[in-house]
């Protein structure tokens, strides 16, 4: 492990509604790939809903009593870090839960701990990784990458997934035209207008097909759930994978 | 109400296939043609530059509105501190109407499409003529701007070939150059014609009571060069204390609002200049307003105040998924995008006005490229809790959030129904639900829903810690 | 410097669809004047040009006036101004990054000649370049001149589906004559 902070021993898992409800194996893709480098993950019963749907209604009485919930479940000393796969989560854990509670005496405290110790998936395994390799450059399958909006925007990540898939699990990466541009699923924004997130949809599907590559990757549950939903739709031939699945795969691969 | 507005709107929108053409081609197009007009140029550093510019001055407002008008009046100038549109308006007509001005040309000025001017004045009797094409367009056209840089940009050439066959009566072509020549014949005796040309600004300076004007066509320069008097219309967000803050900002908008590293014309202003009246040259009578309309409220909100770094480059506009679908008569009132927004908010009513801040996806692609990095998602965010908190919560929202998402347990409980009753509509061969059924068919139509795992994550996690083998394992 | 200057200005002013052209004095920018108004009259207005000249220091001593069909005015330029093909003028100024041009045009002449016309003959001495905005701020006196005119090409709009359209209430065309200096 290579790492000028803590060292990172044990983590609490905030797997969020999509990856707890909707695609667990990813959380347990997650947990298998941490375990490699000798981190334990543990998963805080107590977590719940993060809240962000309630943010983006500005219902944010809700978004409270949300953060109050989960800064209950994760405010552990024993956790090194939080880690979660899902951008949207992120920033709501991270920076979200101190905004709303920063005036609160009783969660403020917490919801800082919580603020200084939440880190994204992919970017602390390419902190831990070092040099390793999984496998030779080239020899994964053809990947292009989606930006994620709040992945790219927010955390600023778009460079280390890319090294996640190239260098530690030697996907080909075969970049796609607006690459960097929305999915159009905006977490409930699909809901509400479907009739606009559909055709932002079908100009991301068709980059992906442009691109010639076998798998689409990304490091969010929710573009996972639009990109992936709308290819099984037209039947197609690429196959939506969020980073952590591909890593898994790469490293389950490499022990066999 | 207006959220059914707002979707009737869309669907309007959606269906028209000009509209949609023109806009995709400039999405695509701007991209490219503005990373082309960046060149080598630091965007960072350029941004660093005029964030401080603009937010010196936002802090300093008052002090700089103060030190403007005294500059300007050294100058010559008759500076008016307006408040409300209706100040601006009844100052303008009152002078008009003083000076025995029966035309008054216009050239591009958002502050004045803002108050909605030219209806007021031709209601007083004034001919009242935009010279800048795009707005020439619309005015004949009767249609509010689709976009802060390019307002006539939703009409195909064909339709402007309609409007301008009606307006002179003469069947055109829709040849592109022919009808910029027709516009130019129409328009150019006007110059002459009128006893006043308003114009807007795009800087003031405070320091020394300058103007500058940035534009393209040729029409501002004869504006405040043929007409005896010259009224320039100001919103207060322009002033900049220093001479020297103009080239930052010159950096960056022509750049970013037409891809351009400069654009045809910059034209700085110094108190009146001479002009010529029939023949003997005198000094022009120079008015400059500078206009409040809740500017100085924006300022006092300690978010929103920063949405005054707006230079008006529309970048926001040419990035944003949603404003490429429906346009800006949509997505917009008469500032449209996502600093449509925020401008809307604060400067026109709404009543009918559809509510547009909703239209939002929270991308954050119109942050990424402002110039003056305006956090634009996170103060529309904030228009959205204040409008929750002021009318609440949609019933199914209410049900939702409080009733459901905030109990955990009921929460999980639901979702564990939900991923029983889903069997009969989930595939046999991938977990997906291709097909909902009745109302909720729209929700399948583009894209297959994954299914609810049968057994969650915390679920497995804990079968597992139960049964020995715990979530930790070293594999 | 001042030929890295010149070539970078004439990449620039071309690409926003300026002509760039460099002579030696005020008698050989006349010869260049003529030879060009002449062509562009016989291929556009056969009939003869109307020119608004107004000469400045520039200018001043170059010998005679520009033999074409059509009339050269130097006297009641803003009445004949309205009327004519072309614009000649002086400019103050060049700006090497974005081939601006600048000039001090408070004199109302000045502006009548350099709006009016579609096309604009604009001279300036080829040692009044600089290399960027901050520079001719520096010179020119924003703070003070009444009305400071930074002109890049030709007019131009964009404003019907996008495309570029040169020549809309001002200028079509933009000819810069550089006089004087090295190497021209």
């Amino acid at each position: 492990m290579k790492t000028d902070k803590t060292p990172i021993k044990k983590v609490a898992l905030y797997a969020g509604c999509l990856i707890d409800f909707v695609y667990p194996d990813l959380g347990e893709d997650i947990i298998e790939v941490l375990n490699h480098f000798g981190v334990e993950v543990v998963f805080p019963e107590g977590q719940t809903c993060c809240g962000a749907p309630a943010k983006y209604s500005g219902a944010k009485s809700s978004a409270i009593k949300l953060a109050q919930q989960n800064v209950e479940a994760l405010d552990n000393p024993e956790y090194d870090a939080i880690v979660s796969a899902c951008p949207t989560c992120i920033i709501v854990v991270r920076d979200d839960f101190l905004k709303l509670l920063g005036d609160d005496p009783k969660y403020s405290e917490g919801a800082k701990r919580i603020h200084e110790k939440t880190r994204d998936f992919t970017d602390l395994v390419m902190e831990l990784a070092g040099e390793e390799k999984w496998a030779e450059l080239m020899e994964g399958p053809k990947v292009t990458y989606h930006d994620s909006c709040h992945y790219n925007r927010s955390l600023g990540l778009k460079g280390v997934a890319r090294k996640a898939l190239t260098e530690l699990a030697g996907s080909e990466l075969i970049e796609m035209e607006g690459s960097d541009l929305c999915c159009g699923m905006g977490g409930s924004y699909t809901v509400k207008f479907p009739e606009l997130s559909a055709p932002i949809l079908a100009r991301k599907l068709s980059s992906v097909e442009q691109s010639g590559a076998d798998v689409v990757a990304m490091d969010c549950p929710g573009c996972l759930m639009q990109i992936g939903g709308g290819l099984d739709k037209q039947n197609s031939k690429v196959v939506a994978k969020h980073t952590a699945t591909i890593l898994a795969e790469a490293l389950r691969k490499r022990k066999s | 109400m207006a959220k059914s507005v707002l979707k009737k709107d869309i669907d309007v929108a959606l269906q028209n296939e000009n509209l949609g053409g023109a806009l995709d081609r400039f999405a695509d197009d701007y991209v490219i043609s503005r990373a082309k007009a960046y060149g080598d140029l630091d965007f960072q550093e350029i941004r660093k530059d005029i964030i401080e510019a603009k937010n010196y001055a936002i802090e300093h407002l008052a002090e700089l509105a103060d030190q403007f008008t005294k500059e300007a009046e050294k100058k010559g100038a008759i500076v008016y501190r307006a408040h409300s549109p209706q100040e601006v308006k009844d100052y303008i007509a009152k002078l008009a109407v003083e000076r025995d001005v029966k035309t008054i040309v216009k050239s591009k000025s958002m502050a004045t499409e803002e108050i909605h001017l030219n209806k007021y004045l031709i209601e007083k009797g004034i001919t009242t003529k935009e010279t800048d094409l795009g707005e020439w367009i619309i005015q004949l056209a009767g249609h509010r701007p689709s976009h802060m840089v390019m307002p006539a940009i939703h009409l195909t050439r064909e339709e402007v070939a309609d409007i301008f066959s009606k307006e002179i009566d003469e069947r055109l072509e829709s040849d592109i150059p022919r009808l910029v020549k027709v516009a130019k014949k129409e328009l150019r005796p006007y110059y002459f014609a009128a006893g006043m040309g308003i114009t807007g600004a795009n800087m003031a300076v405070a320091e020394s009571g300058t103007l500058v004007l940035v534009t393209n066509e040729g029409n501002a320069r004869l504006v405040a060069t043929m007409p005896p008097i010259h009224v320039a219309v100001v919103g207060l967000e322009k002033l900049v204390a220093s001479i020297d803050d103009v080239p930052k900002i010159l950096k960056a908008l022509p750049r970013s609002a037409t891809s351009q590293k400069l654009t045809s014309y910059v034209t700085v202003i110094n108190g009146p200049v001479p002009t010529l009246v029939e023949g003997q040259e005198q000094p022009k009578e120079l008015h400059i307003i500078l206009m409040d309309n809740n500017r100085s409220k924006m300022q006092s909100d300690p978010l929103f105040k920063e949405a005054l770094r707006c230079i008006r480059c529309a970048s926001c506009l040419n990035v944003c998924p949603v404003y490429r679908l429906v346009g800006g008569h949509v997505f917009g009132h008469v500032y449209a995008g996502g600093i449509g927004t925020i401008l809307t908010n604060y400067f026109n009513d709404f009543e009918e006005t559809a509510d547009i801040q909703a239209l939002c996806i929270f991308c954050g692609r119109c942050q990424e490229f402002c110039p003056a990095d305006i956090p634009l998602p996170d103060m529309i965010l904030k228009l959205r809790e204040d409008k929750a908190e002021e009318e609440g919560l949609s019933t199914i929202e209410k049900a939702i959030f409080e009733g459901v998402m905030t109990n955990r347990k009921r929460f999980h409980g639901l979702l564990k129904v939900a991923s029983k009753g889903q069997k009969p509509f989930a595939a046999k061969d991938a977990p997906y639900i291709r097909h909902l059924p009745l109302f909720l068919a729209g929700h399948t139509k583009d894209r297959s829903l994954p299914t609810i795992a049968d057994v969650p994550l915390r679920d497995r996690l804990k079968k597992k810690s139960e049964g020995g083998s715990g979530t930790n394992e070293n594999r | 410097m001042i030929e890295e200057l010149y070539r970078d200005f004439k990449r620039e002013a071309e690409a926003v669809g300026s002509n760039v052209y460099r002579v030696e004095n005020a008698d050989q920018a006349l010869v260049l004047i003529t030879e060009l108004l002449g062509k562009w009259e016989s291929d556009r207005k056969p009939q003869g040009l109307e020119v608004a000249w107004q000469r400045g220091p520039i200018m001043a001593d170059a010998q005679g006036s520009i033999a074409i069909r059509g009339r050269v005015h130097e006297e009641n330029l803003p009445h004949f101004s309205k009327e004519a093909d072309v614009g000649i003028a002086e400019v103050d100024l060049a700006i090497a990054d974005t081939g601006t041009l600048a000039q001090n045009a408070t004199d109302v002449v000045k502006r009548y000649v350099t709006t009016l016309p579609e096309l604009n003959i604009l001279l300036l001495t080829a040692d009044k370049l600089v290399r960027s905005m901050e520079e001719a701020f520096a010179v020119m006196k924003p703070v003070e001149t009444p009305f400071l005119a930074f002109i890049t090409g030709p007019s131009r709009t964009a404003d019907i589906e996008r495309v570029l359209t040169l020549g809309v209430h001002g200028p079509e065309w933009l000819w810069i004559i550089f006089v004087g200096g090295e190497g021209a």
